[in-house]
């Protein structure tokens, strides 16, 4: 069987840029649409009148968004080709659904920015930027729609790329492409078309085969985190830690700590979800047996000695509010970091970013839903963490509301 | 100069563990260990279909103890319409069997004669039989999970759920206030009276499924391999004919040979034409035909918005 890898993606565009045709054309050219949905389409649009299948109606999938004619929530779409299985994360571009565009970004190698040639950068291109860049997206894909309106005008195309990159420098992503494209015709999104002889680059199906993965790879120390712990016989000390490698790679017969403890303790016995290993790298589960009882419980992350991480009570992070509800200063919330609960509250907003203008107004005493903001957190108990930078996995969390129990927001330590 | 030859089984070993099927088994393990760790009473819904037989899978690899024998952390939940394939319950019987696991299995027609449903309906209005037979358990058996088989591919109001899905007190989903689901941190806290559904195997397609039942050598119900069978075709699709199956005028019953691409009701299900004996075989068929699973089931052929009202009245 062909082994192929995964690459997540998300998309962000403005209502009326394209973007769930885009994905539909996309899913459509590249013949993963299944036929029986093609044929309640083509019935659809034959009852309308139409002279071709709403491309968009393959994802706009709720009832009530097909009402209203917008993306109200994400939507996880996959597609294969023979190099990848792609999982794409379609987000709504409304203002008020940042969160959701936060949600669906969080997970994403990549991160696909649509915009209309005729309209050129707007605020949503930016806040998507900017958003993306936030939760470490490291590729941005910036589709030019809607070529077939300006005539394939190579002079729009290079401007849009201009403006954008000159903007871009302010925010920190390795690497932006720039394909012209009509989700609409169909160019230059599967195959390349000949509307547009003067672009030199590849189609966006092309782009997304190639782009690399970026994983756990760059941060190699050994961070293990705990879900579940289960004694092994009556009697026994010795337990079976039920854990996620997160980075790196543990082995048998190493040392390893608990990090906030700093108790050692060696593997003895290792195991992945096919029997016994010798090691087991990121990012797979795994199951230890310690050669000794440190007192391993749910929340609490291995290291080894000499590339610990971070341990405190005090945390500065970005965050993007959530709940309906505002935040204030002083509000009691749970903080969840991989396994690990804490109690925690907001000491302090530092700043409420502008996604536009980057202004950071230092003024604010509560978050308000979809405010970006810096912040510093208090936690009832000291929590082991990496930077967002560092790790994805270990510089993230969330913030949750003991009352409602809702997640009221993503964090990014800084 | 040997780094050559010592890096090479590396590279080999870090592309197995990136293959897509490796990373979506390990994905799902994590999630099933998270609802173990976190959710106090748990059930996983098992029909005996493809997509809960791969769960379940994961779920004995998840949750195997190498000295201890463990067992899987769930009750086993199936939900009889009172119309499955005989051939589907014997296969149930004998998986839960051999996991050592707990069966609960609840039927329509039982619960009907005792007239439970009916009661529930009366204050509910019309909802379907099965969906109730679900609400009811979870309130019976005060689960606070429920883990079920939606793939987010199948169906474009499940394309939007999310892995844990909250419900509330009246096992209604709201889709327009979801929680945000940020990485892979799952925030599993419950207020009073909501619970879970689990759907860890939400990111993977039919195919995902098959490959990876394959490749692990995982048993499945006869019905999903090549058989003959009397059948006959009703509005396109063809169903199984039993004794007690009223035809239609001009419907007449024809031997084929044919395999079902899902598990269900037995008035619903449907089969298509197909030779593949084998796991391979059906994967070499999915592969090259186009034909999305849901288009063989006869209920949701109505309305595109089927689904969407199912779920909101507490279908998984």
């Amino acid at each position: 069987m062909k082994e192929k890898d995964l690459l997540k993606f998300s998309t962000a565009g403005s209502v009326d840029d394209g973007k769930s045709t885009l994905i539909g054309r996309l899913l459509y050219d590249s013949g993963s649409l299944p036929l029986d949905q093609i044929e309640a389409l083509e019935k659809k649009a034959e009852h309308k009148g139409d002279d071709q299948i709403n491309l968009a109606e393959i994802t706009d999938g709720l009832k009530a968004e097909r009402e209203q004619g917008i993306t109200i929530d994400v939507a996880y779409r996959y597609f294969s080709t023979e190099l990848r299985k792609f999982i794409i994360a379609d987000t709504p571009g409304h203002l008020e659904y940042t969160r959701n565009m936060v949600t669906g970004t969080s997970t994403s190698d990549a991160t696909l920015i649509l915009v209309d040639a005729r309209n050129g950068i707007v605020d949503q291109s930016r806040r998507h930027a900017l958003v993306a860049s936030l939760l470490g997206v490291k590729h941005l894909v910036v589709c030019v729609n809607k070529m077939d309106l300006v005539n394939y005008s190579k002079e729009v195309f290079d401007d849009i790329q201009t403006k954008f990159l000159f903007w871009a420098e302010q925010l920190d992503v390795e690497k932006v492409s720039f394909i012209p494209i009509s989700a609409l015709k169909g160019d230059n999104v599967v195959r390349k078309s000949e509307n547009t002889n003067w672009y030199k680059g590849v189609s966006l199906l092309d782009t997304l085969n190639t782009l690399e993965i970026k994983d756990s790879s760059t941060f190699n120390d050994l961070r293990v985190s705990v879900q579940h712990v289960d004694k092994l016989a009556k009697g026994s000390n010795l337990a079976l830690i039920h854990s996620l490698v997160l980075h790196g790679e543990i082995s048998q017969n190493e040392e390893v700590a608990e990090v906030v403890s700093g108790n050692l303790a060696r593997v003895n016995q290792l195991f992945d979800l096919n029997g016994e290993a010798l090691n087991v790298p990121a990012p797979l589960t795994t199951k230890i047996v310690l050669d000794s009882d440190i007192g391993v419980k749910r929340g609490d992350l291995l290291a080894k000695i000499g590339s610990l991480p971070k341990i405190s009570h005090s945390l500065t992070a970005n965050v993007c509010w959530m709940g309906q509800e505002p935040l204030k200063i002083e509000n009691e919330l749970i903080l969840q970091l991989g396994t690990k609960q804490a109690l925690a509250h907001i000491e302090k907003i530092n700043y409420v970013l502008d996604p536009l203008s980057f202004n950071k107004d230092e003024l604010r005493s509560e978050l308000r839903l979809n405010d970006i903001a810096e912040v510093k957190i208090r936690t009832s108990e000291i929590v082991a963490y990496d930077t967002y930078k560092e790790s994805k996995k270990t510089g993230s969390f969330i913030l949750i509301d003991p009352k409602t129990k809702n997640t009221v927001a993503g964090g990014m330590i800084i | 100069m040997n780094s050559q030859a010592t890096t090479a089984p590396k590279q080999a070993i870090s592309s197995y563990i990136r293959s897509h099927l490796r990373i979506l088994e390990e994905n799902s393990s994590q999630i099933l260990q998270e609802v173990r760790a976190t959710i106090p009473s748990t059930g996983l819904m098992f029909s005996g279909g493809k997509d809960s037989v791969c769960i379940a899978h994961i779920a004995k690899k998840t949750f195997a103890s190498y000295d201890t024998k463990e067992k899987i952390p769930f009750a086993f939940f199936h939900y009889d319409s009172g119309n499955n394939f005989p051939e589907v319950l014997e296969f149930r019987d004998r998986f839960v069997e051999s996991v050592n696991g707990n069966l609960v299995a609840l039927s329509v027609p039982e619960f009907s004669r005792l007239g439970i449903l009916e009661e529930r309906k009366k204050e509910i209005g019309n909802i379907s039989s099965l969906i109730e037979l679900i609400n009811f358990s979870v309130e019976e058996f005060s689960l606070k999970g429920l883990i079920g088989g939606a793939r987010r591919d199948e169906e474009s109001a499940r394309a939007k759920e999310r892995v844990f899905s909250v419900r509330d007190e009246f096992n209604q989903w709201n889709p327009k206030d979801q929680r945000p689901e940020l990485w892979s941190i799952y925030n599993t806290e419950l207020a009073t009276g909501q619970h879970l559904r689990v759907f860890p195997i939400s990111d993977w397609t039919e195919v995902d499924v098959w490959q990876y039942l394959v490749s692990e050598k995982v048993d499945l119900p006869s019905l999903y391999f090549a058989h003959e069978r009397e059948v006959f075709t009703r509005d396109g699709v063809i169903l199984a004919y039993f004794e007690d199956t009223k035809l239609k005028p001009g419907e007449k019953v024809e031997i084929k040979t044919v395999r079902s691409r899902t598990v269900g009701d037995k008035e619903t299900t449907g089969f298509i034409e197909s030779e593949a004996k084998t796991g391979e075989e059906v994967l070499e068929e999915i592969i090259a035909s186009n034909y999305s699973e849901r288009a063989c089931r006869a209920d949701d052929k109505n309305s595109s918005t089927g689904m969407e009202q199912r779920k909101l009245q507490g279908w998984p």
